[in-house]
């Protein structure tokens, strides 16, 4: 089982087999999730990293081999199905804490099981600051494991395996450090290298789940996951979706960002746009855009309103 | 603080003012509190700035509470009483806008749509005023007893508005619940309370002739009335409570936009 700081719990033991994948993972992304999900099943484990709403990455292990992102996500549908036990998490994690947890999951290792005793600590902890590292220091023993989540260099919080909630002081990390035979895994990415990826609109998840639910055994139909940008050799019609689909998912990421108004302020102006399927004229797509914010500015703050009509817009391209 | 000094070197440099005579005085407490109001004023303009016309009236109702403050503490308030009569309309004035500012964002819930432009909102205050003006320009000279009628009527408009408005900011955020501003918008309620406090505290002390204004009236003019009760407990609590409902409004103001701020950032 994957040990990932536990942030805010969002969701907490809630079992797999009732859970809807698409569903649950729409969720995640309109609720804009800053925060992990894992899935704990009996013989695996999946954590999804969520920046914002965006998924931007996702890590599978099974029988210690790891898979990531698209691998990872297909992976977790097959799990989904085969598997009726398990428990599924949500934590949510302060955009610093975030990039740490991000760095333990998919970061390059600096250091691998390194004997703590035979490393200048406080040399490793001055290059971290000095490369301005977004960096999770593991320390761990064979009884406990103690993390330091670092951002751009700076620390900003400290977990152990006994902790619920991220720290701020590092006294049960220093006291791990101390037992004998304490080993050092250093993980770090550099720059924004994932941050802008969002890996929900390069898997159609929920292709995958009617097709692996349409029958685990049967000779399924090749499902292409991959939008065409994401596999250019590959030119797989764009995803589509249902009117209806696009409509409930816009508002829900209004509901998301403005409150229940929300729902109100996007059928008011839906109907003064002539409906959803009005929306692929470009024109009225603007008008309908415009609308919405100019109403938003009462309720939200700018960046929040401009992640909104981003949003609104990606769906509104699957009509 | 003795500012007497201070305002004697302005006669000097400033001709057509009068001369000063009796010694200019403040307590720190007033300084202070013209500060907030000051400090509320500039931050709620700049918060209107760029946004919605419903927070043009809001920031200039908060400018021009700062205003009627603030010229209360100059020393030549009790020489004009026209202008003092004046001033009194315009703190009324400051409540209605603030007032409208709310009126209309309860209106916006209700229909989600924006209407009318910042301009009209300027033009009506500037109209408002000058009305009043004209009207203190058209009656005769106020004495000392019609501007503490003034100052009654402004302190039960102010009294009744801020009623009102606590109400009508929880029915805005009870219809913007879930948005990102909503517990700014709900922090207005803690705004009101400390004005309804403040100026009903003052409002009641002026009903019972227990205010500075009469009992300097009546030492004035000899009057040998003494206010029944005025050495009793619940006037040393409305008047504590009015002093601190003052500065407590100016507080949560201040305090409320910057949270806003925060918000919308």
């Amino acid at each position: 089982m994957f040990l990932l700081p536990k942030g805010k719990p969002l969701v907490e033991n809630f079992p797999i087999a009732k859970l809807q994948l698409p569903e649950a993972l729409d969720k995640l992304k309109n609720g804009k999730l800053t925060g992990c999900a894992i899935f704990d099943f009996p013989a695996s484990d999946c954590a999804l990293i969520y920046e914002e709403g965006k998924l931007i990455s996702v890590l599978m292990r099974r029988n210690k081999i790891e898979e990531k992102d698209a691998d990872a996500l297909r992976s977790l549908v097959d799990q989904m199905i085969l598997t009726d036990s398990g428990s599924f998490n949500v934590y949510g994690f302060s955009k610093d804490v975030n990039q740490a947890v991000l760095a333990l999951v998919r970061g390059v290792k600096v250091l691998d099981r390194q004997e703590l005793k035979l490393i200048d600590f406080k040399n490793l902890r001055e290059r971290i600051k000095s490369e301005r590292m977004t960096a999770t220091l593991k320390i761990s023993t064979d009884q406990s494991v103690g993390m330091i989540l670092y951002r751009d260099g700076e620390t900003v919080g400290f977990f152990d395996d006994t902790a619920n909630a991220i720290e701020s002081t590092p006294t049960k990390v220093q006291q791990i450090a101390t037992l004998p035979g304490a080993t050092v895994d250093l993980m770090a990415i550099r720059g924004n290298d994932v941050a802008n990826q969002d890996l929900s609109d390069q898997v159609n998840i929920r292709s995958l789940w009617a097709s692996a639910k349409g029958g685990v055994f049967a000779p399924a139909e090749p499902v292409n996951i991959f939008h065409p940008q994401a596999t250019p050799a590959v030119q797989a019609p764009p995803v589509t979706a249902d009117s209806a689909e696009v409509e409930a998912a816009i508002i829900a990421i209004a509901n998301a960002s403005l409150g229940k108004l929300g729902k109100t302020l996007v059928d008011k102006e839906l109907l003064n746009a002539g409906g959803i399927k009005a929306l692929k004229d470009e024109s009225k797509l603007r008008d309908f855009l415009n609308a919405v914010e100019k109403s938003s500015i009462l309720l939200a703050s700018a960046n929040k309103i401009k992640e909104m009509r981003n949003a609104i817009s990606l769906e509104v391209e699957k009509l | 603080m003795d500012f007497t000094s201070f305002f004697q070197y302005l006669t000097t440099i400033i001709p057509f003012l009068p001369k000063i005579y009796n010694p200019v005085i403040y307590n720190v407490s007033d300084l202070v509190l013209v500060f907030f109001w000051f400090v509320a004023a500039v931050i709620s303009f700049y918060f209107s700035y760029g946004n919605a016309r419903l927070w043009t009236s809001v920031s200039i109702g908060f400018f021009l509470i700062f205003w009627g403050q603030a010229y209360l503490l100059n020393p030549y308030a009790s020489s004009y009483f026209k202008v003092t009569a004046v001033h009194t309309i315009i703190g009324a004035v400051s409540i209605l806008l603030i007032s409208h500012g709310f009126q209309e964002y309860f209106l916006f819930t209700k229909t989600l749509d924006i209407t009318g432009s910042k301009r009209t909102i300027y033009l009506a205050t500037l109209g408002a005023i000058l009305l009043g003006s004209l009207f203190v320009y058209l009656n005769p000279k106020p004495s000392l007893f019609v501007l503490r009628n003034y100052r009654m009527a402004e302190n039960t408009v102010w009294l009744f508005l801020s009623i009102v408005n606590i109400f009508v900011v929880l029915k805005i955020h009870h219809e913007i619940k879930g948005s990102p501003i909503a517990n700014g918008i709900l922090s207005f309620v803690l705004v009101f309370f400390f004005i309804v406090i403040w100026k009903g505290s003052e409002l009641y002390l002026q009903m019972y002739q227990w205010d500075p204004a009469w009992q300097m009236l009546v030492e004035e003019f000899d009057f040998s009335i003494k206010s029944e009760g005025i050495d009793g407990a619940m006037v040393q609590i409305a008047k504590t409570m009015s002093s601190a409902g003052a500065m407590l409004s100016g507080l949560s103001v201040v305090g409320t936009f910057a949270y806003l701020f925060k918000l919308v950032r």
